[in-house]
């Protein structure tokens, strides 16, 4: 039953995705219908998966208060925040409405912003800690990190217009041609995944591996 | 007690009392050193500049709180710039769960639902879950893939959306994220549809963009809190960005001289050691 049902998914797959790719290629209308509801289908698959992901966080965090884990105050925490939001959204009949915007920018909005915020703390702590030149591509990082950050910020041209000048030439140079090669790199895998997938050769998509 | 015990006893927490310094003076005081404008920015300036009434300008966005500091002064700059453009049409998406609500905040900052008419001038479709699965929706039938906009209003008495079906009748389409939704667009609206497209992005995001950029396959990006505030001067409208400038003026230097003391305290004393 496993595998009729595996071939069965493999088949709908192949179709779905050879429709898409020959829609991309060739201008047909029938085709081009086809693949817009294909497209709306996994646009209405996604919308679904977000309830999905509420109701698995839900299970997961309501086994983990139950059973009394380690750390079980945030799940609870995290469980009631969720209602909360939910419930608001529900009695008012809208997220746009004032108290859900009031919820959403007086502790979310600040919470987020200060954990993002605390990122450039670390970043100083670890300039001092890590940032060593213990070997000749660790200067070499070291000293274009340093150009770079003058050439991000308007105090390097300030200092000296050479200094941003020389960090451009790093990033049009080294980093715009280590990314795009970087870039085809993932292109080329993806391509070659989707190509197993498309193929049947890619069991993870089917429900894994066997 | 030598600087160099105290700093490798208690060097966090001077560290970070620096860090606080140097980023509180500024904007208390504020220096007001020059912002150079990089061609990035000047190109999704240039573009939006050129639209003609009737131009459909798409604005994708991502933003969160986690991302609100670097890339909403983006959004918001754009928006008002894309405002003055006589006759020209905004579509407003979102990527994210929290990217409506930041849409709407922008939307009220700038006045929009009293300087335009809500449906004939500007329409915000809200979140649209599914990635790229979206964006492709939006791309090959817009009235197919949705059917109400997000205050509920059917996308079909919208008098804006009846001259706008696909991609095609976008003009030119600048997404604001930190996320893969810049790439969707990529890949779905400028490769098949030519459409020119433009990224709002953060920081860390910025490099694997550029790339595209110097291929010509995006025609602008606005970098992190940097590009804001080059574009908030550009529109003459300077905000929290240009005003952010001078203290990250002042950190970035701040973490050229930790890490200059670093490797200092490294070649004097630890590799000594060794």
């Amino acid at each position: 039953m496993k595998s009729v049902w595996r071939s069965l998914t493999s088949i709908v797959l192949f179709v779905s995705a050879v429709t898409l790719l020959v829609d991309f290629a060739w201008e047909s209308p029938a085709l081009q219908s086809l693949a817009t509801d294909l497209n709306n289908w996994a646009v209405v698959i996604g919308a679904f998966a977000l309830g999905l992901g509420a109701y698995s966080l839900i299970v997961r965090h309501s086994r983990i208060i139950l059973d009394r884990k380690q750390m079980w105050p945030y799940s609870a925490v995290l469980l009631v925040t969720m209602f909360i939001f939910i419930l608001t959204g529900l009695i008012t009949g809208s997220v746009t409405s004032d108290q859900y915007n009031w919820i959403y920018s007086t502790i979310i909005m600040p919470i987020s912003s200060t954990l993002y915020g605390m990122n450039a703390f670390f970043i100083a702590s670890a300039s001092y800690r890590a940032f060593k030149a213990r070997s000749g591509e660790g200067l070499i990082l070291l000293v274009a990190a340093i150009f770079l950050m003058l050439k991000n910020a308007p105090i390097g041209g300030v200092i000296s217009p050479v200094l941003p000048a020389i960090g451009s030439v790093i990033w049009d140079t080294a980093g715009a041609t280590g990314m795009r090669a970087i870039l085809i790199g993932i292109g080329i895998g993806t391509l070659s995944l989707g190509l197993r997938v498309i193929l049947g050769q890619e069991k993870t998509p089917l429900g894994g591996a066997e | 007690m030598p600087i160099n015990d105290l700093l490798s006893r208690n060097y966090k927490q001077f560290i970070y009392l620096g860090l606080f310094i140097v980023l509180s003076i500024p904007l208390i005081n504020p220096i007001g050193l020059p912002v150079p404008i990089d061609q990035t920015t000047k190109d999704v300036y240039n573009k939006i500049n050129s639209l003609k009434p009737g131009d459909v300008v798409v604005l994708g966005s991502n933003i969160g709180a986690s991302i609100y500091a670097e890339v909403y002064p983006q959004y918001i700059a754009v928006l008002e710039h894309v405002f003055r453009m006589e006759g020209v049409k905004v579509l407003l998406v979102g990527h994210g769960v929290e990217a409506p609500i930041f849409t709407e905040k922008a939307l009220n900052e700038i006045n929009a639902y009293e300087r335009k008419v809500y449906g004939e001038d500007f329409v915000h479709l809200g979140y649209i879950a599914g990635d790229e699965a979206a964006i492709a929706g939006l791309c090959r039938d817009i009235h197919g893939l949705l059917k109400v906009d997000y205050h509920g209003n059917p996308i079909s008495e919208l008098p804006m959306m009846n001259d706008i079906n696909d991609a095609n009748d976008f003009t030119l389409v600048i997404d604001f994220t930190a996320s893969a939704d810049s790439q969707f667009w990529l890949n779905q609206a400028y490769a098949p549809y030519g459409t020119d497209v433009a990224f709002g992005l953060t920081a860390v995001k910025v490099p694997d963009a550029y790339a595209y950029y110097t291929a010509g396959q995006i025609f602008g990006i606005i970098e992190s809190l940097k590009g804001a505030a080059q574009y908030e001067i550009l529109i003459n409208r300077p905000g929290i960005a240009a005003k952010g400038m001078d203290a990250q003026s002042l950190a970035h230097l701040y973490f050229i001289g930790l890490i200059i003391l670093c490797n200092v305290r490294y070649f004097t004393k630890e590799r000594v050691r060794i």
